[in-house]
């Protein structure tokens, strides 16, 4: 089998398994990755998520190759103090966004791999569901800045 | 009275109340106010206190004299608001600077640490060092930033994240403190560094104009 076929086979089989009945509806955009700053365990990482569909979308959960964690956090101003708490999912409603910003949601890049500093690009995939049925995931790649 | 001559006296007459307006803004300094930072009423003296900077040397109320004063009280392990706050603070003297500030009128960045298990001074060192030169991280003992913090109106709390590890939940306010080591301000967040870039110089020369006669 030729090269060009091959792919286009292996494209076949795999799609179907990325959600037969919804379009490709998730999107990040305007990502920000920080490094951890030094001495640190943790980045950060900061975006805006669209949910194009006309169904929910859960995020179960993202995962990073370059990093051994990555947890889902948002920070609560509670009377002006700053609380963190972890998130197990999230759900993103039909055809709306949700913005991974400073001081609220945002993804904690834990433990890096060695290696790892600012400049190198990384890639984060982000593990979701269609109302409880189809799983997808949706991979995109950010080049880690400093402060 | 001709209606030419009318006229032109309403306009003399407009002219003059115009410009004894903008005088008496300008001379009273009224014409540009913080809009972004809660001034207190009254100034309040900083308590004294020990604790350490990063580079291992004192700091205490007399590190504070001299020049104004941003405080933050946060943590390194912190990944959100305190790099970001960190990040504004910086940028904003930077522009405070490229804005014709005197070097010696820009104030200095403090954070101090409410998390002296973990922040060693070699790693406050480290963190302060990535947001760019002149920011001084400091800590000390726990009962002694208790004290501190409590003057201040600010709280930290640790708190267990799941695992082996804990955070700490703290206040993220940025305090101004004048060149007399009192407090005179502070910032709520949300912070943005445009907040600062227009509050600071402000804050600064109305401190100036308020400073206690020398004895």
């Amino acid at each position: 089998m030729t090269r060009p076929v091959a792919l286009v086979v292996a494209l076949l089989v795999v799609l179907p398994a990325c959600g037969r009945d919804q379009p490709r509806s998730l999107a990040v955009s305007e990502i920000t990755a920080y490094a951890p700053l030094p001495g640190q365990p943790s980045g950060v990482a900061y975006f805006s998520l669209r949910n194009a569909a006309t169904s929910a979308v859960i995020l179960q959960h993202v995962t990073s190759p370059e990093f051994a964690l990555v947890e889902m956090h948002t920070t609560l101003m509670d009377d002006g103090m700053s609380r963190m708490m972890a998130l197990d999912s999230m759900t993103i409603a039909e055809l709306s966004t949700i913005e991974f910003a400073p001081g609220g949601t945002h993804l904690m890049l834990m433990r890096p791999h060695d290696g790892l500093s600012v400049g190198d690009r990384v890639t984060l995939e982000f593990h979701y569901r269609y109302d409880g049925q189809d799983e997808g995931l949706l991979a995109v790649r950010a080049q880690l800045r400093s402060r | 009275m001709p209606r030419s001559r009318l006229i032109l006296v309403a306009t003399v007459v407009a002219l003059v109340i115009g410009l004894a307006l903008f005088l008496s803004g300008h001379l009273t300094g009224s014409g540009a106010r913080p809009l972004h930072a809660t001034v207190l009423p009254e100034a309040l003296p900083l308590p004294d206190f020990a604790l350490y900077d990063h580079h291992h040397e004192p700091f205490s109320r007399d590190s504070l004299r001299g020049r104004t004063s941003l405080l933050f009280f946060g943590f390194t392990h912190c990944p959100d608001i305190c790099p970001a706050t960190l990040q504004q603070l910086a940028l904003a003297r930077k522009q405070i600077a490229e804005s014709g500030e005197p070097a010696t009128s820009l104030p200095q960045i403090i954070l101090i640490s409410v998390d002296p298990e973990r922040d060693t001074p070699e790693k406050l060192g480290q963190y302060v060092s990535a947001f760019g030169d002149g920011i001084t991280g400091a800590t000390g003992e726990p009962a002694v930033l208790r004290e501190l913090t409590s003057a201040l109106g600010i709280f930290f709390e640790k708190e267990a994240s799941g695992g082996a590890g804990y955070t700490v939940s703290h206040s993220t306010a940025v305090l101004v403190v004048d060149e007399e080591a009192r407090l005179r301000a502070l910032f709520s967040a949300p912070h943005k560094t445009e907040f600062f870039v227009h509050d600071v110089p402000l804050l600064i020369d109305a401190f100036a104009t308020t400073r206690p006669a020398a004895r």
